[in-house]
């Protein structure tokens, strides 16, 4: 199993109002499976999503990924083993508006020992699967939200990452976009085996996945192939 | 695709820095410029300072200064020269006398001085030791052999395009007359304690332009080497002690020091100043980087879910403030000294003779533009290392 989650409860605080967000989830996820999560607004999903990236830690439970306990590591560790394993899609992509496409997708690899001459290799090949290789000087503000979103995913893949975590990859693009960032996503997943965990609100970027679990008020609803 | 291999190591992404001084140049700009003008006003105000001090600092070991005991506006008889040669220990005398008068309009301001050329020479030309105001080949000798004939320092020169050959008009007014200087040449200072915006002609020629006056308002005493320059003092004003010219001798640096004085609390004033202009840079800065480190907040968090750690965008952030604040500094402190140093602009030499931008100022000037820049960036810089990561990516730490 790639990923177990065990027992995860998360709280968050507002001023003197405690909100508790995941009750006990547990989730597995094996490799190579694509799981949609999906949920109304406040359900958890996106707090659940972030918790098996290591982008936030939760209160009590366990999150195991190839092997390794993420509870209980500090922020500097948690932000190696993202850089080694997590590939993050976010909604908005997140983009850094005064890098090209090409700097955007190496920045991950800065983090890598890898020379200039071997990013550059890298960077064009995750541009070449996005379909984007003559877009790579662009800046985010040339290209439109489909291509945009195309320039995360080349920077979400580019280290070859264990999975890939999207939230909501298409909740800001139109039909037609939406659906290409949905067929490249498959194509990662068929062609590559890429083990993805997806928050949705589109019952049709659901029916990509594999498995389709959902999620309210904090528990586990429904968990169906 | 090939996995990159492990181990992950803690880059900064230094093109992120400059890519984000490309993306509000204005904003860049305006903040260098503010550091800038804030150090090259710090260079400035300090180097008027120093020259306080190097007034003092910079003056004759072996010299007194005698003028007369009631005040310095009063000249003393010409005749006293040859008593004061007559003290045990005394080497040399000169002396210069304040000539006013006016060169074409009353605006033009600069320092004349009646001078007796030969002493002159010895004691701070070419037959002194210490060669303090320093001629060209002959010029000297031209000086001394023409009444008539003056010298320039290079500075006052460059502000009235004096050159050797030049007739300078001169009207009188405590020497009255109408007078005609041809200039000899043109001095440059061997030492801080000369300026170089003064005027020096033959004090015979004053003298006899008026009658025979006589008068002279300072004397420049020269003492044997070893011998003990108060007791020189006190045996000079006390052969004059009875006499309706009672005299007051100090040391050079002392004799500095009363004009010093005459500022009063000026230098303490402008060191606030300087102290005050500094901090405004500060703030100027530091609100400019608290409003770079708002803008960036998302930002930040996606280079933590990148894996890019805590101290990573600690240093990505605070090289900012730092990077700009010393660019800034450094074209203030550089600014400073081409404008002062090598555009050599007179005005400031005018009213500061021993105006000199020293290295150690530059040096704390350089320095205190690192400082704010630390500061500046560092302040903002540890606010984004702290700020959670989800707190980051969501816009509201």
């Amino acid at each position: 199993m790639l990923i177990q989650v065990r027992g995860v409860v998360k709280t968050f605080h507002r001023d003197a109002e405690t909100v508790r967000v995941l009750h006990g989830v547990d989730l597995d996820v094996a490799a190579g499976e694509w799981v949609a999560l999906m949920g109304p607004s406040g359900s958890g999903k996106t707090t659940l999503l972030n918790l098996i990236g290591g982008l936030d830690v939760p209160d009590a439970g366990s999150i195991v990924v190839g092997g390794e306990e993420l509870v209980g590591r500090d922020g500097g560790e948690l932000a190696q083993w993202r850089a080694r394993h997590v590939g993050y899609v976010f909604q908005l992509y997140n983009l850094m508006p005064v890098l090209t496409a090409f700097q955007n997708v190496e920045l991950p690899l800065l983090l890598t020992p890898l020379s200039r001459k071997e990013r550059k290799d890298h960077v064009e090949t995750a541009l070449s699967m996005v379909g984007l290789a003559d877009r790579m000087d662009h800046f985010p503000a040339q290209l439109s939200g489909g291509q945009n979103q195309r320039v995360a995913i080349a920077r979400a893949i580019v280290t070859d990452p264990s999975f890939l975590l999207a939230d909501e990859p298409t909740g800001d693009l139109d039909r037609k976009s939406g659906e290409e960032i949905l067929q490249l996503l498959d194509d990662l997943h068929r062609r590559f085996g890429k083990a993805i965990v997806m928050v949705t609100h589109d019952p049709h970027a659901a029916k990509r996945a594999d498995r389709l679990v959902h999620l309210e008020k904090g528990v586990i609803v429904e968990d169906a192939e | 695709m090939r996995a990159p291999a492990a181990p992950v190591r803690s880059a900064v992404p230094w093109r992120l820095l400059f890519a984000h001084l490309r993306r509000a140049p204005f904003r860049t700009v305006l903040t260098l410029s503010g550091v800038a003008l804030a150090i090259f006003l710090f260079v400035t105000l300090r180097s008027v300072n120093e020259s306080f001090s190097t007034a003092v600092e910079s003056a004759g070991r072996s010299r007194l200064v005698t003028g007369s005991a009631v005040s310095l506006f009063v000249n003393l008889p010409a005749k006293l020269e040859q008593e004061i040669r007559g003290v045990g220990g005394v080497r040399n005398v000169t002396h210069w006398t304040w000539f006013g008068g006016v060169y074409i309009d009353e605006k033009n301001m600069f320092a004349r001085f009646g001078v007796d050329v030969p002493s002159m020479r010895e004691m701070y030309g070419d037959l002194s030791t210490g060669k303090e105001i320093l001629l060209g080949p002959g010029e000297w000798d031209a000086f001394n052999d023409d009444l008539q004939g003056c010298i320039v320092g290079a500075g006052l020169a460059r502000s009235y395009g004096f050159k050797v050959g030049d007739r300078i008009p001169m009207k009188g007014n405590i020497w009255p007359g109408d007078y005609d200087f041809n200039v000899r040449g043109i001095y440059s200072a061997g030492s801080p304690q000369i300026d170089e915006v003064s005027m020096f002609f033959h004090w015979k020629h004053m003298d006899e332009k008026v009658g025979r006056r006589s008068e002279v308002s300072l004397f420049v005493v020269e003492a044997e080497p070893g011998f003990d320059l108060a007791k020189i003092s006190r045996d000079i004003d006390g052969r004059f002690e009875s006499s309706g010219n009672r005299t007051r001798s100090l040391t050079e640096a002392a004799f500095n020091q009363q004009f010093i004085s005459m500022w009063g609390n000026v230098p303490a004033l402008l060191t606030l100043i300087a102290v005050a202009v500094l901090f405004a840079a500060f703030m100027i800065a530091l609100n400019t980087m608290l409003l770079n480190a708002r803008d960036r907040r998302v930002e930040t968090g996606v280079l933590k879910a990148l894996g890019f750690t805590d101290r990573a965008i600690f240093r990505l952030n605070a090289a900012e403030g730092v990077l700009v604040c010393t660019a800034g500094g450094a074209a203030g402190a550089f600014g400073a000294k081409l404008l002062f140093d090598v555009g050599k602009v007179d005005a400031i030499y005018k009213f500061f003779p021993a105006f000199r931008i020293l290295d150690e100022t530059m040096a704390m000037a350089l320095g205190i533009s690192v400082l704010i820049g630390i500061l500046s960036g560092g302040i903002p810089a540890s606010a984004l290392r702290r700020m959670s990561l989800m707190s980051a990516l969501r816009g509201i730490g």
